[in-house]
């Protein structure tokens, strides 16, 4: 039975009663309510009586005790934080964190425009939280098991991620599990009953959960899930595990995308997608999909889409956000075409390698670009900002958006402190020291090239 | 295309009864224009199991959606199809909990190309000659479709209108919140380039049933509908009316209810349809015994 308004359960390890609320909204394996206790406002996931089995409750036992994976990753997971059980009942629940409903949203509301579409820096953060929180998953010697897109939430302004449901959380390649994930996020393998769910088969998903992020569309739905006319078990077996095929496969045309309405966002969106992303896609959905060994790692994801947040500048005709090519070839707006100008970058000498920030007003620089991120951090705080100069049109510096000064070098020789507050001018050959990592600002290098 | 028939009703003994009502909207009656909202019940049985599917739409109805009457009744026709057929395709074969993510993964993308494969043929049984604009805008519509089975609710609304479950204890379920985001009376279509990211969908228990009533914009656009207000309280009431006085006469004054809503406040088409489900008894598929009816066998089907 689902829980009554005013009933009170009881959460087993702290031994505090819970008082239902309200419903908050129904999934799969149970009903979600708001719950208050002495933690105040918090949420409960209710099993439904067939989904509340030994092995369940076990398996939330197990998580609740094991807790989530440490740092900023693990605080993206709405872990079970205690088992929550009823009088008179063999049903059982979990108690975890309320969701900011209002700030965080599903991929669903994004595409039925009920929330607003995450800019391309907001869409470069998400993927990168997303790797990165399954990545410290993966270290921690557990698979997920059904990432899929209901299990995202995501802030579209910022970026920030959570990654709800994480009780089929299992170790990896030994417990078992109630729920293999839906079908269309499972990896091959498991489809033909190969295999059970593991981390390996967690990186499936993902790639299939990332494409969605970024093209709106499922990468093995072309011309063969369009000519199922009755789209049952044995055809999904079919698509996504028996024959698969990438609907952008560069060397095997069998499942193109439709000439049907259905199709041109994907189409438009994989457009905008840069070429470094479009390869590690291809890599996914090709060698990954037969060689499990050669699927993209969450570090290999976690890599490109902070570089490729790295390379977002803003036309300066209509302001729409730009992917600049990794060869540094600026093309033109995607929005309005028109050309643009390479801008100058940022060179970050770090002892792990060099990486190239392109600078144009509003880029960040952020505590990763220039450390390596504490565990319990993911380096995601702003301490650079490029911003317009006050007075001299089109002109741009670099402010200072740390607590402490920084001892700055101009291509002369003279040096100077820039406190905090203050810009730096984009004066190619400057260099910026901060916590003993130099920083250079480089001219545009290319010609401008259509 | 004949108008929506005034009153339909159908029923299940095992899951219950649903009625429906169109009335054409009294601005269409001024200016001669005919009832572009369509709806349709189906009561019958999906892979062997009792099932009632109920559809509305409204069809768009300026110049540029001309076709958008016809539009609105390939809606509900295609609504009921993909439902049932969506159904019989799973439930022998996947566990319920995967039945619903299945159902929120692929009813959008399939609903709407079935509906886009109903109004091809339909402009080619009419011979429209190249249209100069995509033939999809013509017949644009909105749609809400939902499958009453065994324990579940399935729920699809793609565009405006209202649909909201009546517990039998009086709380009120709106799975799917209004769309917030449009301006005025714009609203998502069929029609939409992108109109399989448009969907949105819900999955609830039957649990201890209640009443599932879907209504076209027009019928909650007469009513102050400040953080659900008066359409909530006229939703309540019709709950409370069945009960206390039957069926057939909420029936039988329906109709003039809806003329004098759409008389006095939106002036638009006016349809309501009302689902009264039983609770669920929790008996499984496994234990139904003999034969399984003729699928081919029509059962009580209407669809405009």
């Amino acid at each position: 039975m689902p829980l009554a308004i005013g009933q009170r359960v009881k959460a087993e390890l702290s031994g505090t009663e819970l008082h239902v609320i309200r419903k908050l909204g129904e999934g799969t394996q149970g009903e979600v309510y708001l719950v208050e206790g002495t933690q105040g406002y918090q949420a409960v996931k209710w099993y439904k009586p067939e989904q509340a089995t030994k092995e369940q409750r076990s398996a939330v036992l197990y998580l609740v005790r094991t807790g989530p994976p440490f740092g900023a990753a693990g605080r993206r997971f709405i872990w079970p934080l205690d088992l929550v059980t009823g009088q008179d009942t063999t049903q059982f629940g979990y108690l975890m964190t309320r969701i900011e409903t209002q700030k965080f949203s599903e991929l669903g509301e994004i595409w039925a425009h009920i929330k607003p579409v995450p800019n391309f820096s907001a869409l470069c953060e998400i993927s990168y939280q997303l790797a990165n929180s399954y990545r410290a998953l993966h270290l921690s010697g557990h698979c997920y098991r059904d990432i899929s897109a209901g299990n995202l939430m995501f802030d579209p302004v910022t970026g920030d991620v959570l990654i709800c449901d994480n009780d089929n959380v299992g170790v990896n390649r030994q417990s078992r599990c109630q729920v293999w994930g839906t079908m269309e996020y499972m990896a091959p393998e498991i489809i033909r009953g190969e295999t059970d769910p593991s981390t390996q088969t967690d990186l499936h998903s993902l790639a299939v959960l990332l494409f969605y992020l970024w093209v709106w569309h499922h990468p093995l739905h072309g011309e063969m899930e369009y000519r199922f006319h009755c789209w049952d078990i044995p055809a999904k077996k079919k698509v996504y595990g028996e024959s698969p095929v990438f609907v952008f496969d560069p060397g095997n045309p069998a499942n193109r995308l439709p000439p049907d309405p259905d199709y041109a966002i994907a189409r438009e969106r994989w457009g905008y997608c840069p070429s470094d992303l479009q390869d590690l896609f291809i890599r996914a959905f090709t060698d990954g999909l037969h060689d499990p060994s050669r699927r993209v790692t969450e570090g290999e994801w976690q890599s490109l889409f902070s570089a490729i947040k790295d390379r977002i500048i803003a036309c300066p005709k209509c302001r729409a956000e730009n992917f600049l090519e990794a060869s540094g070839r600026p093309g033109s707006c995607w929005y309005c075409h028109a050309i643009l100008p390479a801008p100058p970058s940022l060179i970050v000498k770090r002892p792990s390698g060099e990486i190239s920030i392109a600078l144009s007003n509003g880029t960040t620089i952020r505590r990763r670009h220039v450390s390596l991120a504490p565990a319990n951090d993911d380096g995601s705080a702003i301490i650079g900002i490029v911003v317009p100069h006050p007075a001299i049109s089109g002109a741009s510096g670099i402010r200072n958006a740390t607590q402490t000064p920084w001892r700055i070098e101009f291509p002369g020789g003279s040096t100077a402190i820039v406190s905090p507050g203050r810009a730096v001018p984009l004066n190619p050959g400057t260099t910026i020291t901060i916590d003993g990592v130099v920083l250079t600002i480089i001219a545009p290098t290319t010609p401008v090239i259509p | 295309m004949p108008e929506p028939r005034q009153f339909l009703s159908a029923c299940d003994p095992s899951l219950g009864w649903a009625f429906g009502c169109s009335r054409t909207g009294a601005s269409h009656i001024r200016l001669s224009r005919p009832c572009e909202d369509a709806y349709a019940i189906y009561s019958g049985a999906s892979g062997a199991i009792p099932c009632i599917a109920v559809a509305i739409a409204d069809g768009h109805g300026d110049p540029r959606h001309d076709m958008s009457r016809t539009g609105a009744s390939l809606a509900v026709q295609a609504g009921v199809d993909e439902l049932t057929g969506f159904h019989r395709m799973r439930v022998h074969t996947v566990p319920p909990h995967i039945l619903r993510s299945e159902f929120k993964a692929d009813f959008p993308r399939r609903i709407t190309r079935r509906w886009r494969e109903y109004v091809q043929a339909d402009v080619a049984s009419r011979e429209i000659a190249g249209p100069e604009s995509d033939p999809f805008v013509r017949y644009g519509s909105t749609l809400i479709s939902a499958l009453i089975v065994a324990d579940t609710i399935l729920i699809g609304q793609i565009g405006d209108g209202d649909i909201v479950l009546v517990r039998p204890d009086g709380t009120i379920e709106s799975p799917i919140p209004p769309e917030t985001r449009l301006v005025g009376k714009e609203t998502h279509s069929l029609s939409s380039r992108d109109a399989h990211l448009l969907w949105r969908t819900a999955t609830l228990d039957r649990g201890n049933g209640g009443v599932l009533i879907a209504a076209t914009d027009g019928v909650s656009d007469s009513f102050d509908n400040t953080e659900g207000g008066e359409f909530f309280t006229f939703v309540k009431s019709l709950v409370d009316r069945v009960k206390d006085f039957g069926i057939e006469s909420v029936a039988g004054s329906m109709a003039g209810w809806l003329d004098r809503y759409s008389e006095l406040a939106s002036g638009d088409d006016m349809t309501i349809v009302f689902v009264s489900i039983n609770p669920d008894e929790n008996i499984h598929p496994a234990t139904l015994q003999g034969p399984e009816p003729d699928e081919k066998a029509p059962g009580l089907t209407e669809c405009w």
